[in-house]
């Protein structure tokens, strides 16, 4: 990306972020919650604004720290939409990790990887998760990764590579890096990257629609897979156009605080309600356990779904 | 107000959920819409970041009927 294209980024940045914004998606939220009414929009025009305040604490004014904690906001507010939500993401699943990833705190990651409600839906009969033309075959693939689940993720990634229609073949490269992640393969990761890396690959993968706020400023994917890589402990060679490598390793803020009212109701562990007519059963099976807990595998969260 | 047309048959119309996994017309659609706004286009982002915030937003199907020849509006809730 050019100089030009990333001064756009930064202006665009400023209308989403404008003085007294939070205060109105809080109090629109108050108001509509006290009255029965649905709270998606203030929710997630909250996260609007809080992303374009990651944006502009890490590309405006370098400030890391004032990043993390603006990003993990942003997650903790996304967490707060599930909640009323469950079975929808207010971003694309594949996209959502972004602002966990970019926190780097461990609550929040831990959630997210969790958090497969979203993914285990039903179209035909047949899981969205298995279909590589769905945002939730890759979202899976991503939460994998990050639980370190590596039998189901290489087999996933192999099964893509050799049976994947050939207009997907820009996304070949995440399932090699999946590969060599399973593998411990550094050099096949660090290649993996470069390549995403590359122009070709790059115009198509930042021009993605998830990516609203973002593609101008920096190249999402790359930063995302390099960020799974660095959690499990691989120290990557690679250099991310506009990212700063501190971003890239794992470096957790000593204390994750926010000053936003309505996040103090509802804990980040909170378990789901079952709701009669939900698209996916047993929720409350289905939440997110907490750090000291035994994870919540994907395998489990399958099996209360009915298995298939 | 927030429009999306459709062809509409004997009356009738769906709502699809995009590549990304969402409603067309939904919220989540629509915030994701905003963030591919051009530049020149922010006055509509602004606009719409008030109505949904506060949720005074109208969403309206609009099309021609195949089989009647009719122009018709649906408004919707999603």
């Amino acid at each position: 990306m050019n100089d030009k294209t990333f001064l756009d980024g930064l202006e665009r940045l400023v209308i989403s972020n404008r003085p007294g914004d939070i205060e109105r998606c809080e109090s629109n939220f108050k108001r509509l919650l006290s009255e029965g009414d649905k709270v998606s929009g203030p929710l997630l025009m909250l996260m609007d604004t809080l992303e374009a305040q990651t944006l502009q604490a890490l590309f405006k004014q370098g400030d890391i720290e004032q990043a993390k904690k603006s990003a993990f906001e942003t997650g903790r507010v996304l967490a707060l939409y599930s909640h009323f939500y469950p079975a929808d993401m207010g971003k694309s699943p594949d996209s959502q990790l972004l602002y966990p990833l970019m926190s780097d705190s461990p609550e929040l990651i831990h959630w997210s990887k969790q958090y497969f409600i979203p993914l285990l839906r039903k179209s035909q009969g047949k899981y969205v998760f298995d279909n590589v033309n769905n945002p939730e075959f890759h979202a899976l693939q991503l939460r994998l990764a990050l639980a370190g689940d590596w039998g189901l993720l290489k087999s996933r990634a192999e099964a893509f590579l050799s049976g994947s229609p050939k207009k997907y073949k820009l996304y070949a490269v995440d399932s090699r890096f999946y590969i060599a992640l399973c593998e411990g393969n550094i050099h096949g990761m660090e290649a993996a990257i470069s390549e995403l890396l590359s122009p070709k690959v790059l115009r198509h993968r930042d021009a993605e629609p998830c990516w609203g706020l973002e593609h101008r400023l920096f190249s999402p994917w790359p930063f995302i897979l390099s960020k799974i890589a660095f959690l499990n402990g691989y120290d990557l060679d690679v250099q991310i156009p506009n990212v700063p490598r501190e971003l890239l390793k794992v470096s957790p803020l000593e204390k994750y605080e926010s000053d936003l009212e309505i996040l103090k109701d509802v804990p980040l562990y909170e378990p789901f309600f079952d709701v009669e007519d939900a698209p996916v059963p047993n929720l409350k099976e289905l939440s997110p356990r907490p750090l000291k807990s035994p994870i919540l595998s994907f395998e489990e969260a399958r099996n209360f779904c009915g298995g298939g | 107000m927030v429009v999306d047309s459709k062809p509409f048959k004997n009356g009738q119309t769906s709502l699809a959920k995009n590549t990304l996994g969402d409603l067309q017309l939904s919220d989540a659609w629509i915030k994701r819409t905003m963030g591919l706004l051009p530049l020149d286009q922010m006055e509509v982002h602004d606009l719409l970041k008030d109505a949904l915030s506060r949720k005074n937003i109208r969403k309206l199907v609009a099309g021609f009927d195949d089989v009647t020849g009719e122009f018709k509006v649906l408004e919707v809730d999603v």
